[in-house]
């Protein structure tokens, strides 16, 4: 072999130790960082408090095993997804008393600066007794989380601007049962007592729903 | 209550904005930090933890970032500190290297002779102390000065300079010799 000059040797080196190419699922991981960070401090403040917490025990346990189980980065399945959003539920409990009433005026620029959505004009929209409308992080997307009044307490509706559900599920714990239904453009999640009809905000939602591409 | 709202607006789209930088930030930089961390643990598993740990530490400490163009100086110097708090009082320094963890992709552009020249090369770097290795990964992956890598391991530019130039003669005296025997 020939003896290289300086600028073959620095080449060489610059080639050789910018040779390790990272996991093709690495940088998807890193992406779910905060997320994971996000559920791990809701673990650890539903650990350490009392009252409205202790119910939500349960599910954090839940949602620490899946994350253990899923071996820290790993894409959520639909359990988890499940878990994701009961927890996020009860994080968010302390909006449930809220007197607030949100116009749809009001909601919807909150929703188009959010995930670029909004909810059409219309007798059915602007009965809605909307009383918290706030982004929020949920499966890895930016998401609109909205409280409304029910028939028999308060009902989530999130929208999901992504693709996180392949098909329609209904899911529950010992409080809340709610669905994940795939809409066009994305997610719409809704829950409430186990005794609301979640249904009828489902239908009412997607009916009036509109993205703006 | 529109103070309320207004605050509440305030902080959601902080934490958006946030996110987007963070995001802006993994994009740009993970591929270079995983790289460093290959060469500083010289195991690709841990490479990716650590890669993996940084970024978390990073989230979490993001209010301290002050200025994007500090971030990438910022992002290697959490790394090396994860990597002193988790794994290098725990682990023992690796005597064998796992040579096929860190194994060079085979270029297929290359000549025999060149393919023979980076794996010994290749083999250099990982034997080379620390001392070396580390600031040699920081100027060529990094592509920080002796100034900046002089911050970043708290030592002083000449003691940097030195070992570059220590680094770099080690690493030709290997290979110029190895070329000498043939």
């Amino acid at each position: 072999m020939n003896k290289i000059d300086d600028t073959q040797f620095d080449q060489l080196l610059n080639s050789i130790m910018k040779a390790p190419v990272p996991p093709a699922d690495l940088q998807q991981k890193l992406l779910m960082v905060p997320a994971l960070a996000e559920a791990a401090d809701l673990q650890a403040t539903m650990a350490s408090n009392d009252s409205v917490w202790r119910r939500a025990l349960p599910v954090a346990a839940c949602l620490g095993l899946l994350l253990l189980m899923a071996h820290r980065f790993q894409p959520m399945p639909t359990a988890e997804l499940e878990a994701e959003i009961l927890a996020h539920v009860y994080a968010e409990e302390r909006f449930f008393a809220s007197s607030d009433h949100i116009t749809l005026q009001d909601m919807n620029a909150r929703m188009e600066k959010a995930i670029h959505a909004h909810l059409d004009a219309s007798p059915a929209t602007e009965a809605l007794d909307v009383h918290l409308a706030k982004d929020c992080w949920l499966a890895q997307t930016v998401s609109m989380h909205l409280i409304l009044t029910g028939d028999t307490g308060p009902v989530s509706v999130l929208m999901i601007p992504a693709d996180v559900a392949d098909h329609a599920t209904t899911f529950a714990d010992d409080r809340f049962s709610g669905t994940i239904t795939p809409i066009e453009g994305g997610t719409l999640v809704v829950l409430g007592n186990r005794q609301e009809p979640v249904g009828k905000y489902l239908n009412l939602i997607n009916d009036h729903m509109q993205w703006d591409y | 209550m529109a103070t309320q709202e207004t605050a509440d607006n305030t902080v959601l789209e902080s934490n958006a904005a946030r996110r987007q930088r963070y995001e802006a930030l993994v994009r740009d930089y993970y591929q270079d930090i995983y790289r460093y961390a290959c060469w500083l643990t010289r195991h690709k598993p841990l490479a990716e933890d650590l890669t993996q740990e940084t970024f978390m530490r990073a989230w979490r400490a993001f209010s301290s970032l002050k200025s994007q163009d500090s971030a990438k100086a910022w992002l290697f110097t959490i790394l090396r500190r994860e990597n002193a708090r988790l794994y290098e009082k725990q682990r023992p320094e690796l005597d064998d290297i796992d040579e096929h963890e860190m194994a060079l992709p085979d270029a297929g552009h290359l000549e025999p002779d060149q393919q023979m020249e980076a794996n010994l090369l290749h083999k250099a770097i990982l034997s080379l102390e620390p001392e070396y290795r580390i600031p040699l990964a920081l100027q060529v992956i990094g592509g920080f000065s002796g100034e900046e890598i002089g911050e970043m391991l708290e030592l002083n530019n000449n003691t940097v300079m030195t070992r570059l130039f220590r680094a770099r003669n080690k690493l030709r005296a290997l290979l110029d010799g190895n070329n000498e025997q043939d």
